[in-house]
């Protein structure tokens, strides 16, 4: 995507970019949740909508997520847009009754004469004590339902382009932010464009092993890749972008070419994302091309708050490499990355271009 | 148990206890914004005021005074578990009125006094005065599911069945009415149950196609 309008524009700004485009676009779109027009603003992701907009259409709301999420459903039902924010995903859990049993049916039980065009916004948390209840990822959960849309950009560009296609979409999207990938930066345009549901995107090309990352980790599978250069290895890696709908013909295309799949997940491997992707790819098999399969996530626990903990709890690009580099070159050849390579690794900043 | 018909202003029924409860103030907030006056009214029986998001709900249409009419149909019974056995007091307007909703409560059944008593309500509504409920008794003369009595299986008696059906309100204001104007309306009921009957019975079933659809909205 070419645009005279390109900037350097973080994560956080291109998502507030996207929505107050969106409000200013059409009058419906609102915003609405817990603390969503205090000064902190969901982490910057809201600031200044109120001051733009107004508080009919920048709220915030009671602890009452079950309710609230209903009220966004009945809003939407009667042709509004609403957008509901959560500060993190984990509280998702309060509103499952509704997103379920409601948004993610209201189409089909009613004979496809309602619509429930709603955009549910919330934060992966990660790092500093985030811990048990401040750092889930839950996508595995709306994925699992038919009706719901679930989207998990990487970057800024997908950020803003992903929120716009969500605020079009006239089905409940469930939209999974990261906290760490806020500050990241990439070239956004200024002018309004869609990210299209189901089109996974090749970050970057290689013959040896496809990468597949999930949010977050799409940025750890990214500096993988760099790690993995040291070792002769090129691997592909892939951003789904959209986990319903999933685009596996881009990744069972690259995964017959490389012959190898590693998925790596922001969430539990036990009936996640990572196990759909791998399901898919083991019914693509033809006979012909054999494809060796791996999958990383968290590890099968709660997530602890403590640092030394947390690092045996998460995926990390060096352990993403050594994992790539055993499938390559066979399990006896061990190999990790130089631990100072791995460090400045998170210095990477993956700009595009998309 | 999703019946819906959107032209005529029925806005979908959920076979989920009290789900449809913040749908409806969803619905009002739209009509608030829209701002013709509009007002949503949302039916529960007694055991959709035990889930916790009949409360969140009550709270935030007052918080906003929203054009929402709450009704709870209390027949005294969630299935086949008796009131006693849920609720620690019969206090329902009073737990209503605590979030500033004007709540009454109708324990008659007659039918002229409940349309009195909504049509008050509406129009306060309609005049920006926030939220309203209205608690109306009522009693289910047959099982929870299907079309039999189930008073053999004794967890309620027909003695409570006698009381509400000497306020059979279809009779009441049957005897009301002039005998030919009544006998003309029943014939028209009676043929219009008849055509619907009729109709569902001849009608065919969906094709397999039809699973499929609906699953998403274009």
């Amino acid at each position: 995507m070419s645009s005279q309008n390109n900037r350097i524009v973080r994560y956080v700004d291109a998502l507030r970019e996207a929505v107050a485009q969106e409000m200013e676009r059409d009058p419906q779109v609102f915003v609405f949740g817990l603390d969503v027009d205090d000064h902190k603003a969901i982490q910057g992701s809201t600031r200044g909508l109120l001051e733009r907009f107004g508080p009919q259409r920048v709220f915030n709301t009671p602890l009452s997520e079950d309710a609230m999420t209903g009220i966004a459903i009945g809003a939407a039902m009667a042709g509004m847009r609403p957008i509901h924010v959560h500060i993190r995903m984990d509280f998702l859990m309060l509103c499952m009754n509704q997103l379920v049993n409601m948004a993610a049916k209201a189409h089909y039980m009613y004979g496809g004469s309602v619509r429930v065009p709603m955009v549910v916004r919330s934060m992966i948390g990660k790092s500093w004590g985030q811990g048990a209840q401040h750092s889930q990822g839950l996508h595995a959960l709306f994925m699992h339902i038919p009706g719901l849309k679930v989207v998990a950009p990487s970057n800024a560009y997908d950020a803003k382009g992903c929120m716009i296609a969500a605020i079009r979409d006239n089905n409940p999207v469930i939209f999974v932010e990261h906290r760490l990938l806020y500050p990241t930066e990439a070239f956004v345009p200024e002018e309004s464009y869609t990210v299209g549901f189901g089109q996974a995107r090749i970050c970057r090309r290689g013959e040896d092993i496809t990468i597949v990352g999930i949010s977050n980790m799409l940025m750890e599978c990214l500096r993988a890749q760099e790690l993995l250069l040291d070792a002769g290895i090129q691997a592909e890696v892939i951003d789904p972008i959209s986990l319903v709908p999933l685009d596996m013909a881009t990744i069972i295309g690259s995964a017959r070419r490389t012959g190898r799949l590693l998925v790596v997940d922001n969430a539990w491997t036990n009936c996640g994302a990572s196990a759909e992707i791998l399901a898919r790819a083991a019914e693509s098999a033809d006979g012909r091309n054999l494809i060796q399969m791996a999958r990383m996530g968290f590890a099968p626990t709660t997530c602890p708050p403590s640092p030394p903990l947390e690092q045996e709890y998460y995926p990390s690009p060096a352990k993403i490499a050594a994992r790539a580099h055993s499938m390559v070159r066979g399990a006896d050849a061990v190999w990790t990355p130089d631990p100072e390579k791995a460090a400045l690794s998170y210095q990477l900043q993956f700009r595009g271009p998309f | 148990m999703h019946l819906v018909d959107m032209q005529h202003h029925v806005l979908g029924a959920s076979a989920v206890v009290g789900t449809t409860i913040p749908i409806a103030v969803g619905y009002a907030l739209a009509l608030q914004r829209e701002g013709t006056g509009r007002v949503a009214i949302v039916f529960f029986g007694d055991g959709g005021t035990e889930e916790g998001v009949f409360h969140e709900s009550l709270n935030f249409a007052a918080l906003h005074k929203l054009p929402v009419l709450f009704v709870c149909e209390n027949n005294f019974y969630a299935i086949h578990t008796p009131l006693e056995k849920r609720w620690a007091t019969r206090r329902l307007c009073e737990r209503v009125s605590t979030y500033g909703i004007p709540a009454g409560l109708i324990e008659n059944g007659d039918v002229l006094e409940i349309r009195q008593a909504a049509s008050e309500r509406v129009a306060a509504i309609r005049s920006g005065g926030g939220p309203a409920f209205l608690e109306i008794h009522t009693y289910r003369w047959r099982e929870h599911v299907g079309p039999g009595e189930d008073y053999d299986a004794g967890y309620r008696s027909r003695d409570e069945l006698r009381t509400w059906q000497r306020r059979d309100q279809v009779t009441a204001i049957g005897q009301r009415i002039d005998p030919n104007v009544r006998e003309r309306i029943d014939a028209e009921i009676n043929a219009s149950i008849a055509a619907a009957v009729d109709f569902a019975e001849k009608a065919a079933w969906p094709t397999p196609e039809e699973l499929l659809k609906n699953v998403f909205a274009e």
